[in-house]
């Protein structure tokens, strides 16, 4: 099934013509505040330098796990609290994002290069490219994960653009096949047909007439996407894969912290809902965009 | 000559519990059933075929040795009867007589040549680098060997003792070959093999027939449990009553729960930076540099919260040939700065400092506080963290660059296993080290003490071994390890400097348990 | 070529490729001579170790045994357990499926009702909280969720064991910490499935025809959003089978993950071989029966064919 065209399923048209321009607006906001939340998160990794109170890799060794400065214990220098080698919580959160946003991103993105170009071959031109395509995924799919993810990091050793890369290993399957389905459609219908007709040479009709038809699917996909890869750096971090010291993630926070999961709460607490928050947001823009941007969803 | 898994690392992995779900009554027969779990789990049933720590520990319960060590770490008895040096390459074995493996087979002359020629050849098992000294095994008669060195062996009844060094039926492993063996166990000790469900359960059962002190429970299970927190978790909530390797932080929690108390013991691994074939550390005053940047003593109160303690010399303070007068090196970065300087890197230095992750206790911990301390002294210490088959390659290969943590130890508790087997001249650190080379002062006593029978005679010269090595540091010394292992109050255990569990080592004995933590 | 005879040729060349792919990464990465042998051997160790596991022959010859033995279903001694590969893989079979199966079944169970109530009561607070709870779900990692779960049940209430393999106690925390996951993305997948199965004009027609709101979303609505559910939960199936391993290591779980992660950091070629093998051709067996559902399940997929 996988190889299967599965278009990405589009919330109903909810679009009745006296509630119009109320839904609209409804769902504006649906992305509106999203990226409003996203944006403060984007600010506070641009100014981190700024506004942490700390260098996030300086150590207090004789300050470590000390809770936020508003319970009994804590320290008022320290927020949120120290870690486990009293390094400020607040700042490694503030530079986190630096990190764990781009990563995600990054992977996406690549993930998407990928998957668009392969999934656009595949549904245009069919046949052997087609048939090549879809063993890639497949092999892709059904190889293990972790021996994928360690073999990459053995070899080039723990780069930060390595992990990018093993990350868009697990997005580019996804992109390829929603893709490689819109454009079986996509490409037989008569406009394409048409165009083909009229001697439109193959580049044409694949960037003039595919490609604009895929891109608010893919940006759609993408942005889901984007949630599930943050969380999965966490999962490799626990893996002891992930982002390495002395780079500040929030997987990999998260994931040191887990230990104290029960002595110091603050430990994996704040880590945690940084993740909670952004992973929700992208995801509820995800949504959001699903609904203005899905091409099918506007025809009906 | 050592069980080197150590310096590959498993100390995460190792971690152990222990339960048991009846109430003994203090009767002859083994009642009650004691589940012993760990962090990772016993890879095969072969002594010959792991060399990792966490796996070995269950031998304890079913192979015997022809030697142990007492709780001191003495030599004692166990199959064999006496040993004594016959001359200065043969050793005379007396074997202890009647007794019978799990499957009925005599234990006699046999076994024991078997066994010790099976790992005296180099290559045949994962532990044979720890008999090769042995020449050949001669049957005097059944209950009576001689062994044969090739050169004088002043550590062989050690070796007897020594992990690998279980004893074998050699019928059995005739009829059910390697692989056999691999699966099932069939040793002498007082518990025999019941079940294996691997990475879930490891079950023996009391051996009726055992020749020594009867078991004291019916059942003894190790089950691993990888994640730290849930290991600590299983022993809380009372599903496990024994956890080795607690982290220091839950040792508060351990201690006041009223049902849970702390045992500790140093273990005989040491904390060490190997240091690599960068040309800056191949200077006395770099390397000296970098052991006076360290603040141990703040690592220890905090990051350890007092479990470990620093060491300046090769040797563990609980190794033979550990060296007193020998003090420890101060804090020192201005000293550190001005060594750095003479040496020609005033304008800094840049080195890679690297770690394993989850195979040494705290590793990465480690490897993060030192780098900011050697920034404070400018080097330029960059992180590394390293997979561990990468880690092996490095060491396997010797193509160590920068600063490598290791935890090196040895499992004879003597200064040679980390003297003369990391610091000769094809040794880890030896290549990389001036004066580990050929012909040196280092060379000539190092060599000279692994031949030498006389017990003080081999001391002096260790003593002068570890001068040189605080003078001219070959690595960057860390401190020893403190094990520490969190106990359920309904039994009474014992570390051992050795770490090992032996089935002697925990008992339902009321009167020792948890020193006033128990409720 | 029919289809089928087309599938199962699809499918052996994946699994070809998956298991050539393995084979050369395992040799990209390390040396399993210096996994097995203590920390300081010396060169001739390891020649001797090397000889031993036979992998110091050229790539290629060990590819061919490979292959040939491969075909047998013999994928040789493991290097660190000293015993027969397959079978230690096939030992940890039943403990993955069990803990796959029950995560699947849960998730499945309580999120596809979900979905449909988020939808059918789309705008409502019902749809509200489902949906806020399924993007929690989706925003929690696994390892974080297994460990609350082992600290709230398992140490604090006492309700269930903290870990290991056993009774039906013992998979309840696994199994809820790996549906947490999967259930989130299935409600939010069921949710606008049905939507979009509402809207369409057949659904209309029913309702208009005055057939009760339950009748036409169970009967007509399940049997068309059903589709994409199942390639979904075939698609989780395939992967949770080699990705159960954090929640295999947190809970003390003997699946084939752990097996096979232990295997991998200690280069143990045949159990890594063996296990990728298995794990690729119950991947292919899930989609062929997936397939097979999603033809009953639709007979203009059927009439296509």
């Amino acid at each position: 099934m996988t190889t299967r065209v599965v278009p990405l399923k589009p919330s109903a048209p909810d679009v009745t013509s006296e509630k119009t321009t109320f839904r609209v607006r409804r769902r504006h906001l649906k992305i509106v505040l999203p990226i409003a939340v996203l944006c403060a998160v984007v600010a506070v990794a641009v100014f981190a330098p700024a506004l942490a109170p700390f260098d996030p890799t300086a150590q207090h060794l004789s300050l470590r796990l000390r809770p936020p400065s508003w319970i009994k214990g804590g320290d008022p220098r320290f927020l949120l609290g120290t870690d486990h080698l009293g390094r400020d919580i607040l700042s490694r959160l503030y530079y986190g994002a630096r990190v764990s946003l781009p990563i995600a991103l990054a992977a996406t993105t690549t993930g998407a290069l990928i998957g668009i170009t392969l999934g656009l071959l595949s549904g245009y031109f069919r046949g052997i490219v087609d048939s090549i395509v879809t063993k890639l995924i497949d092999i892709q799919l059904s190889f293990p994960f972790i021996l994928f993810a360690i073999a990459v990091i053995a070899i080039s050793g723990p780069k930060l653009y390595m992990l990018v890369l093993v990350l868009a290993a697990r997005s580019w399957t996804t992109f390829a096949r929603v893709v490689r389905g819109e454009t079986f459609v996509i490409g037989g219908n008569d406009y394409v047909v048409a165009a083909r007709a009229l001697g439109a040479s193959q580049p044409r009709v694949i960037f003039r007439h595919i490609l604009p038809n895929i891109l608010p699917l893919a940006v759609v996909i993408g942005t889901l996407d984007i949630g599930a890869l943050i969380i999965l750096e966490s999962t490799l971090s626990f893996l002891g894969l992930g982002v390495q010291p002395p780079t500040v993630s929030w997987g990999r926070e998260l994931s040191e912290a887990r230990q104290y999961i029960q002595l110091a709460w603050w430990t994996t607490t704040f880590p945690g809902l940084a993740l909670l928050v952004v992973v929700l947001f992208v995801n509820l823009l995800g949504d959001g965009l699903r609904d203005i941007l899905d091409p099918r969803l506007r025809a009906r | 000559m050592n069980s080197k898994s150590r310096t590959l690392g498993y100390a995460a992995a190792l971690a152990t519990a222990i339960s048991w779900s009846c109430v003994a009554p203090a009767s002859a027969q083994p009642t009650g059933q004691l589940v012993i779990a760990q962090g990772t789990d016993a890879v095969t049933m072969d002594p010959g075929n792991t060399t990792q720590m966490t796996a070995m520990q269950p031998f304890n319960f079913v192979y015997e040795k022809l030697l142990n060590r007492d709780k001191d770490m003495k030599l004692v008895p166990e199959l064999a009867e006496s040993w004594k040096s016959v001359d200065d390459l043969t050793w005379e074995i007396k074997l202890r007589k009647g007794v019978k493996f799990h499957n009925g087979e005599d234990f006699n002359a046999d076994s024991v040549k078997f066994t010790l020629d099976r790992l005296r050849v180099a290559g045949t098992t994962a532990v044979s680098g720890g008999f090769t000294t042995i020449d050949s095994v001669n049957i005097v008669d059944p209950a009576t060997v001689r062994i044969v060195t090739k050169k004088p062996d002043p550590l062989l009844p050690a070796r007897l003792a020594q992990w690998g060094a279980q004893m074998l039926p050699a019928g059995y492993f005739k009829e059910v070959g390697k692989e056999g063996l691999a699966r099932k166990a069939v040793g002498t000790g007082p518990y025999r093999f019941a079940e294996w469900r691997k990475d879930d359960r490891l079950v023996f059962e009391a051996n009726p027939n055992y020749w020594g002190e009867k078991p004291k429970f019916a059942r003894v299970i190790f089950r691993p449990i990888p994640d730290e927190f849930a290991r600590v978790s299983a022993l809380m909530s009372g599903d496990v009553d024994l956890v080795v390797n607690i982290p220091v932080d839950f040792v508060d929690k351990v201690k006041t729960s009223g049902s849970t108390y702390l045992s500790q013991t140093y273990a005989s691994a040491t904390d060490v930076f190997l240091l690599g074939n960068d040309e800056a550390l191949k200077k006395r005053e770099v390397r000296l540099a970098l052991n006076l940047a360290i603040d141990r003593k703040s690592m220890i109160d905090t990051l350890f919260r007092g479990f470990a303690r620093p060491i300046a010399q090769g040797a563990a303070p609980t190794d033979f040939g550990y060296n007193p007068n020998i003090k420890d090196y101060p804090y020192d970065p201005e000293q550190a700065k001005k060594l750095l300087a003479e040496a020609g890197y005033a304008k800094g230095l840049s080195l890679t400092v690297q770690s394993s992750n989850g195979y040494i206790l705290g590793d990465t911990l480690i490897v993060e506080a030192v780098v900011e301390m050697l920034k404070k002294v400018g080097v330029d210490a960059q992180p590394r963290v390293l997979e561990i088959a990468r880690r092996a390659e490095m060491l396997g290969k010797k193509q160590v660059s920068g600063m490598l943590l290791a935890n090196p130890g040895s499992t004879l508790f003597d200064a040679d296993g980390i003297v003369w087997r990391l610091l000769r001249p094809d040794g880890l650190a030896g290549v990389y080290w001036p004066r580990g080379q050929e012909g040196t002062d280092l060379f000539k006593l190092m060599e000279e003490a692994r031949y030498t029978i006389d017990e003080n005679k081999r001391r002096d010269l260790y003593y002068k071994a570890a001068e040189i090595l605080h003078d001219d540091p070959p690595w960057v010394y860390l401190w020893q390890e403190f094990f520490l292992y969190g106990v359920s109050c309904r039994v009474s255990f014992e570390a051992r400097v050795d770490t090992m569990i032996l089935p002697a080592s925990i008992s339902v004995d009321a009167a020792k348990k948890g020193g006033g933590q128990c409720k | 070529m029919t289809r089928l005879t087309q599938r199962l040729f699809h499918f052996a060349i994946v699994i070809l490729g998956v298991t050539t792919l393995v084979f050369i990464a395992l040799r990209m990465t390390g040396d399993p001579a210096l996994m097995l042998l203590p920390g300081d051997p010396t060169p001739e160790d390891i020649m001797l170790a090397r000889q031993k596991l036979g992998v110091d022959q050229p790539w290629m010859t060990q590819y061919i045994t490979f292959i040939g033995n491969a075909f047998r279903g013999n994928f040789g001694v493991s290097f660190q357990h000293g015993v027969d590969a397959t079978g230690l893989v096939f030992e940890r079979l039943p403990a993955t499926a069990a803990l796959a199966g029950s995560a699947l079944l849960l998730a499945a169970a309580f999120a596809i009702p979900l979905g449909i109530l988020a939808a059918v009561f789309r705008g409502t607070v019902i749809d509200l909280i489902v949906m806020v709870l399924a993007v929690i779900g989706q925003g929690v990692p696994f390892f974080w969720l297994g460990l609350m779960l082992i600290l709230i049940f398992g140490v604090e209430l006492r309700w269930f064991p903290t870990g290991g393999y056993g009774g039906w106690q013992h998979l309840i925390l696994p199994s809820l910490t790996l549906a947490g996951y999967i259930a989130a993305s299935t409600a939010r997948l069921a949710r606008s499935s049905m939507l979009e199965v509402l809207g369409r004009d057949y659904m209309r027609t029913a309702r208009a025809k005055g057939l009760a709101l339950h009748v036409v979303v169970l009967k007509h609505g399940l049997r068309n959003a059903a589709i994409p559910l199942i390639t979904f939960l075939g698609l989780q199936m395939g992967l949770l089978l080699g990705g159960t391993v954090v929640v295999e290591e947190i809970f003390g779980w003997p699946g084939v993950g752990r097996l096979l992660l232990q295997a991998i950091s200690y280069r143990d070629y045949p159990v890594v071989q063996a296990a990728t093998f298995i794990l690729a051709m119950i991947f292919v067996l899930v989609n062929i029966l997936v397939d097979l559902i999603y033809t009953v399940l639709d007979p203009r997929i059927r009439d296509q064919r």
